[in-house]
């Protein structure tokens, strides 16, 4: 070692110096602004280590000088790497890198199998620009809303008799709601509450038949296409039937014209 | 459009009509002689009103009790069945439709084929066509 460097310190937000220099820093002892080089020489296999106060020429003495060889990627790639990265953090207005694994795909066009698969599709809840949101997709429960379930609970309930049921209950409700109004018309708040919580029921029990409707489009896409490839089926035959008709026929005559 | 959605639509047309039938009544309703006390505004046609508003009240109870009606009528008409049902249907429409589909294939390799063999007969045909007319 080559003299002893002074206790330096990187300053956090130093602006890119050119290559083969690290970021000015702090000297800790007298408290001055200070630039630091590296250099490297492989013929040597040295690699040295200069402070100077000036920001654009180094002192000549190096203040600190290591034995051994570097890999061949130059020292700046690493500085710089991280530099970048720094800097998008800091300052708003540079893009941001692009994604590091796209030294995966290097030799894709010579050989396809080299590359990763991609991921797997994502199952179960994903967070999204800061929102939760999920791949199972069902219909919230009434409770889940917060609202009172006035039908049945359970597997098989007769939806068409509760949706009957609701109806009538609705028109009872209506119908109070025009005597409130007549007699006690300061209390017509719960009753128009208990009209929309049978129309909040009513809309979940509805939701609650799309997926049965799904399935039943489903049926009939399977029906639609089983009947078109019955059709082409028949068509192709009665071709093939005709084409082969028609063989025949001319067979015959080139017999007849033979003889 | 769907039955699905007709029936929802059913559903906010009765909410519609009983909002239009209170918020009408409520405007349009002749005041009410709170005490004997106080004397009776100065009437401004008050029988045509009277009459409007009673016609009213009739015709637009008798729009709600329609739309309820109509809603029932739906309701009646909703093609329901099992869950259970709907699987195992889809599950034998899936295994026939495998079936017609391989049968649609052998078809179809089998007419190429056929293809094929006419177009060489037919090309072999030309051929000798061409070799036996000499020219001139």
């Amino acid at each position: 070692m080559v003299g002893s460097p002074p206790p330096f310190a990187f300053l956090p937000s130093s602006p890119l110096l050119p290559p083969s220099t690290c970021d000015a820093g702090v000297d800790l002892k007298r408290g001055l602004l200070m630039t630091a080089w590296v250099d490297h020489q492989a013929s040597h296999k040295t690699l040295w280590l200069r402070h100077g106060h000036s920001r654009s020429r180094p002192q000549r003495r190096p203040s600190l000088s290591l034995a051994g060889s570097l890999p061949e990627r130059p020292c700046r790639r690493v500085v710089t790497e991280e530099r970048r990265e720094e800097m998008t953090t800091a300052t708003s207005s540079s893009y941001p890198p692009p994604p590091p694994y796209y030294r995966l795909y290097k030799d894709y066009e010579h050989d396809p199998a080299s590359a990763p698969d991609p991921p797997p599709p994502i199952q179960g809840a994903f967070p999204l620009f800061g929102a939760t949101y999920t791949t199972d997709v069902v219909l919230p429960t009434l409770e889940d809303q917060g609202v009172r379930q006035l039908y049945p609970k359970g597997p098989n309930i007769d939806i068409k008799k509760e949706l009957r049921s609701l109806n009538r209950e609705l028109q009872l409700h209506i119908l109070e709601l025009a005597d409130i109004l007549v007699e006690r018309p300061s209390q017509y708040a719960r009753k128009v509450e208990d009209i929309s919580l049978i129309f909040k029921n009513m809309h979940h029990l509805l939701n609650s038949l799309r997926p049965h409707q799904a399935r039943a489009a489903l049926v009939h896409i399977l029906e639609r296409q089983i009947q078109r490839r019955k059709q082409a089926v028949e068509d192709i035959k009665k071709r093939r039937e005709e084409a082969r008709r028609l063989l025949k026929e001319s067979l015959q005559i080139v017999d007849g014209q033979l003889r | 459009m769907d039955i699905i959605s007709q029936l929802q639509e059913q559903v906010n047309t009765i909410a519609m009509l009983s909002l239009n039938t209170f918020g009408t009544l409520q405007r349009d309703a002749p005041p009410v002689r709170l005490s004997p006390d106080y004397p009776e505004p100065p009437a401004t046609n008050p029988s045509e009103e009277a009459v409007n508003v009673a016609e009213q009240s009739k015709a637009m109870s008798a729009a709600l009790v329609q739309a309820a009606k109509k809603f029932d009528m739906l309701v009646a008409a909703l093609p329901l069945s099992g869950e259970d049902a709907q699987l195992k249907r889809i599950a034998e429409l899936q295994a026939e439709n495998e079936a017609v589909g391989l049968e649609l294939e052998k078809q179809l390799e089998a007419a190429e084929l056929e293809l094929k063999m006419v177009q060489e007969l037919f090309n072999q045909a030309a051929d000798n066509c061409l070799n036996l007319k000499k020219p001139d």
